[in-house]
């Protein structure tokens, strides 16, 4: 027994000796680890089409391929009735509107894909609503007004382009989606929507539009994602 | 004295075997592979139950707090990666070490173990003896080795995602959903196993306490027990070492980071980033312009990497002092 125990000692503190088993035997722990890595190295440069065959997972991808997300408690709700719209800031002439004059409104109709930063993207999404360019226009912005900013009524999250930006002539404040009246987790009853942008630009519960001398960092900018939300732009890549 | 207190050599000066080996106890884990489980293990779990609060709709829209569960979830996965393996480093390596050999070589009792036992006893054969792991934990430990670093990988490609290919973000993303769901099947079962199943839950003792009962190792790593030896004690300052390497190596890991985001052009905005470039702005490090900065190599941040790095190693040959022989 001395021996057993005496002859294993290696240098170090501890005492352990190394397995040394006395039957045929295989390194396979170190095979199934590296088959492994490189098979989710494949898949993550590679698997394409892989994720569309996952789509039966409950999670993320739930609500005709949105995921919903909130960054207060819940999703804010409203009365249709009491709901109104105030485009205000740095205009001659300031409005409130109400559901029906958004809607008295031609409609503008956007279909496009939707990318989150976060990595899901839903394909032909068909976005209907009023063109934030009319309104503009209807306000008549003062000189010094470069930037446009939209409060959400959770109270909370806001978002801001540049004026520049918000004269696309795709950028909508949007009532449909996909023909529907938008739900209350979608962002009802208007959502900010901007064809080409990261959805975190699509700001949900829109109930106010600021102009704003320049832009400012909006919520998911101040916790670290790029003002500049069109896709593929800072990386130097297309998306 | 009981036999196998006996049978370990007695010359061995200032060993307390009794400690170690009474009646009917015997020492499995150390320390240090204590401490490795439990930074990994609490680190998992908040970044399961955040993740899950990110991830999951239902969840999601009765929590919210968005910005708050993603900060816990970032600096979490900085614990649940580099956590053990600093602890592992700093701690007793050696033990480690031999535990991950152990989890390499396999035998063919191993590959026997996997069959169903009925298959088995249709065959007549026992349960194979199994050695320090059986072939179930040595699978687990190279799940939980794999994932963490797939995890950890496709992680930071979600993060960063504005740096990446938007096809690598999509997969990222796809991976890191499902390996959390075979993760939380993996961690339910090892909880069973460990806590409830009544032959095996015994082995909790082992990662709680550091010990299990001689009979408990005799019928389920037979092997195992047949070649066990007692740990010798700690060297003098092995404590004191212990914890200077912790804080170089955790020091050295913020700087490794912080080198690497600066290379990829993290985002400044982001609270996290923003922490860990907080903790790092040591003297001589140039102050962070709130916006991105994008393809810079940050020489001051490299410089103070290459330090800890050196105060640790520095720290390391306090092991080798203590372990030479007085000199005459």
């Amino acid at each position: 027994m001395d021996a057993e125990y005496g002859n294993q000692r290696v240098r170090g503190t501890a005492r352990r000796p190394i397995p040394q088993p006395v039957e045929k035997h295989f390194r396979l722990g170190r095979a199934a680890f590296l088959g492994l890595t490189g098979v989710t190295a494949g898949a993550l440069l590679f698997g394409k089409n892989a994720g569309a065959s996952l789509n039966f997972i409950p999670g993320p991808a739930s609500v005709d391929g949105f995921t919903i997300y909130t960054v207060t408690g819940g999703y804010p709700s409203f009365q249709a009735d009491s709901y109104r719209l105030r485009i205000d800031g740095m205009v001659k002439n300031p409005i409130t509107m109400t559901i029906d004059d958004i809607l008295r409104h031609p409609a503008v109709t956007e279909t496009r894909f939707y990318q989150c930063v976060t990595g899901w993207k839903v394909p032909n999404v068909r976005w209907t609503g009023i063109r934030l360019a009319t309104l503009l226009d209807r306000v008549q912005p003062l000189p010094g007004a470069h930037a446009v900013k939209f409060y959400s009524f959770d109270g909370v999250y806001t978002e801001s382009l540049t004026m520049e930006q918000a004269r696309k002539s795709d950028v909508l404040l949007g009532y449909k989606l996909n023909d529907k009246p938008l739900s209350q987790a979608q962002g009802a009853p208007l959502r900010l929507v901007v064809p080409g942008m990261y959805g975190y630009k699509f700001a949900k519960w829109v109930d106010r539009v600021e102009l704003i001398p320049r832009v400012v960092d909006g919520y998911w900018e101040q916790n670290g994602y790029d003002r500049d939300a069109y896709i593929g732009r800072s990386n130097g890549l297309t998306a | 004295m009981t036999t196998e207190a006996q049978a370990v050599p007695a010359a061995a000066p200032g060993r307390d075997i009794a400690s170690e080996v009474t009646a009917d106890r015997i020492s499995r884990f150390n320390r240090t592979e204590r401490a490795v489980h439990w930074m990994q293990a609490t680190s998992f779990l908040v970044l399961l139950a955040t993740g899950f609060a990110l991830a999951l709709p239902a969840l999601e829209s009765t929590i919210g707090h968005r910005a708050l569960l993603r900060e816990i979830h970032l600096s979490s996965a900085f614990f649940f990666f580099f956590g053990p393996a600093i602890i592992a480093l700093a701690g007793d390596r050696r033990s480690i070490a031999l535990d991950v050999a152990a989890v390499d070589v396999w035998d063919q009792d191993d590959l026997r173990w996997l069959i169903p036992f009925p298959i088995l006893r249709l065959f007549g054969i026992r349960t194979p003896p199994q050695g320090r792991f059986n072939a179930g934990q040595k699978l687990n430990a190279i799940f939980v080795v794999w994932s963490t670093l797939t995890f950890t990988v496709t992680g930071l490609i979600l993060w960063q995602n504005r740096r990446f290919p938007s096809d690598v973000v999509s997969q990222s993303n796809t991976i890191h959903t499902v390996l959390a769901y075979v993760a939380l099947g993996a961690f339910l079962g090892h909880l069973y196993l460990a806590t409830a199943y009544p032959t095996t839950r015994h082995a909790f003792r082992a990662i709680t306490q550091g010990w299990v009962r001689v009979d408990w190792a005799a019928h389920h790593h037979a092997k195992w027990l047949r070649s066990w030896v007692p740990a010798a004690p700690p060297p003098a300052y092995d404590g004191l070492r212990t914890g200077l390497q912790i804080v170089f190596g955790s020091a050295a890991a913020l700087f490794a980071v912080r080198v690497f985001f600066f290379l990829l052009g993290a985002n400044t905005t982001d609270k996290v980033t923003s922490w860990l470039y907080d903790a790092t702005a040591w003297p001589g490090v140039a102050p962070i312009q709130p916006q991105t900065a994008v393809h810079i190599v940050d020489w001051p941040g490299l410089a103070y990497l290459m330090l800890c790095v050196m105060a640790w190693l520095v720290a390391d040959r306090m092991r080798r002092w203590n372990a030479s022989p007085p000199t005459a």
